[in-house]
């Protein structure tokens, strides 16, 4: 797992209390609970510690923390 | 100099009507833990028959009793009484205060900030020397009621300041406004002739946090204070996920957000009032009352809390 990765587990872990079944490898959003509203709260987060922003409406239920870092460094 | 807006009365009213989230749950697909896990929100006051004007006049009696009378009185509102005339002048005339300069304002939910803004320009050109600033609405009349997430966040209620010319580096005097608005996003908070309102909650949440937030810091700089400065932020109470996302984009801790969301959701133009009545802020604080709404708008002012008393107590 790369450092970027392992940070968006922490922040969805420790800042949004998203249970810990997070750091698993490939587990999609809607696994972990995380509904529309905790992942505008992930994108506000991660504007505000990485200063990028995701395309509206670019996260969804059935994406995963791989395709946020993926997201990330293209933008 | 500039004469200075100093805010030196304040006063609330909230209809007697009250809806609980189980109230709503018995109604429509929604249940008292979704509601507030999601939004902070467990009741919400109704003005069942009441008129915006009478909340306004209610919440502008209790913030009169700090003053012998007003020049001009400013409302802000989304939900007057009639679409024309304004509402202002029926208020002032239910409260007796004469012929009375008085006008409504309409930022949705920035109204109170912009009305404040409004209010201290009218002070500033010696137009008028104490002003009557009310925000009162009463969404509950354009809701649809078959929509679970308006009618479990909104509320009716009234707020209201009064702001007298004074200095600027005395206690509760209004330090800058900071005061924005968007059009191009008109349709993301609306009400369309004949229809509801209706509003699209992501977008709303993801602007209303950014906006917020560097309003905020744009009128501390305006104060000439720091971020660190700030110890209260009283902000319109959108939802309280709003309220604590503004903190972490501010780097601020969420506990200096006041909020009253719990007990009286969201009030449109009264939110702001409504929640200085109800924080009992102490005198000395340095406050930051920002607002986001509808237009899109937003906007910001700061000042250091008074004491509050009679006039001639003071």
């Amino acid at each position: 797992m790369s450092d970027l990765h392992n940070r968006l587990v922490t922040m969805l872990i420790d800042d949004l209390g998203v249970e810990d079944r997070a750091a698993e490898p490939g587990i999609t959003f809607d696994e972990i609970d995380v509904d529309s509203l905790l992942l505008v709260e992930f994108a506000l987060l991660i504007r505000r510690e990485f200063g990028k922003e995701l395309p509206e409406g670019s996260l969804t239920a059935g994406s995963t923390v791989a395709d946020v870092v993926g997201m990330l460094q293209e933008a | 100099m500039t004469r200075a807006a100093v805010l030196c009365g304040l006063g609330s009213f909230v209809p007697p009507t009250v809806v609980d989230n189980d109230a709503l749950s018995a109604e429509l697909d929604t249940s008292d833990q979704w509601i507030r896990s999601r939004t902070g929100i467990s009741q919400r006051h109704i003005a069942s028959g009441l008129s915006t004007s009478d909340l306004a006049v209610r919440a502008g009696r209790e913030a009169l009793k700090s003053v012998e009378g007003v020049d001009a009185l400013v409302l802000a509102t989304s939900t007057p009484d009639r679409p024309c005339p304004a509402t202002a002048p029926a208020v002032a005339a239910e409260l007796g205060l004469g012929e009375v300069a008085a006008f409504d304002v309409a930022a949705v939910c920035t109204g109170f900030v912009y009305a404040l803004a409004n209010a201290a320009g009218l002070i500033a050109t010696g137009v008028a020397d104490r002003v009557l600033v009310i925000g009162a609405d009463t969404f509950s009349t354009i809701l649809d009621p078959a929509d679970r997430t308006t009618r479990a966040i909104f509320g009716d209620g009234a707020g209201a300041v009064v702001l007298r010319a004074g200095r600027a580096d005395e206690p509760g005097a209004l330090q800058g406004f900071q005061l924005g608005s968007d059009g191009s996003r008109a349709d993301l908070i609306t009400q369309r002739r004949g229809g509801y309102f209706e509003m699209s909650g992501r977008e709303v949440f993801t602007q209303a946090v950014l906006r917020m937030a560097e309003s905020v810091r744009q009128v501390v700089k305006e104060a000439d204070w720091e971020l660190e400065d700030v110890t209260h932020v009283v902000a319109h109470q959108a939802n309280i996920r709003i309220l604590h996302a503004v903190a972490d984009q501010l780097g601020l801790p969420r506990t200096l957000m006041f909020s009253n969301l719990d007990r009286v959701g969201n009030t449109v133009a009264a939110s702001i009032p409504l929640a200085l009545a109800d924080a009992r802020l102490p005198a000395g604080a340095k406050v930051v009352l920002t607002g986001f709404g509808g237009g899109l708008t937003w906007g910001s002012t700061a000042l250091t809390w008074p004491v509050l008393g009679k006039e001639s107590d003071v």
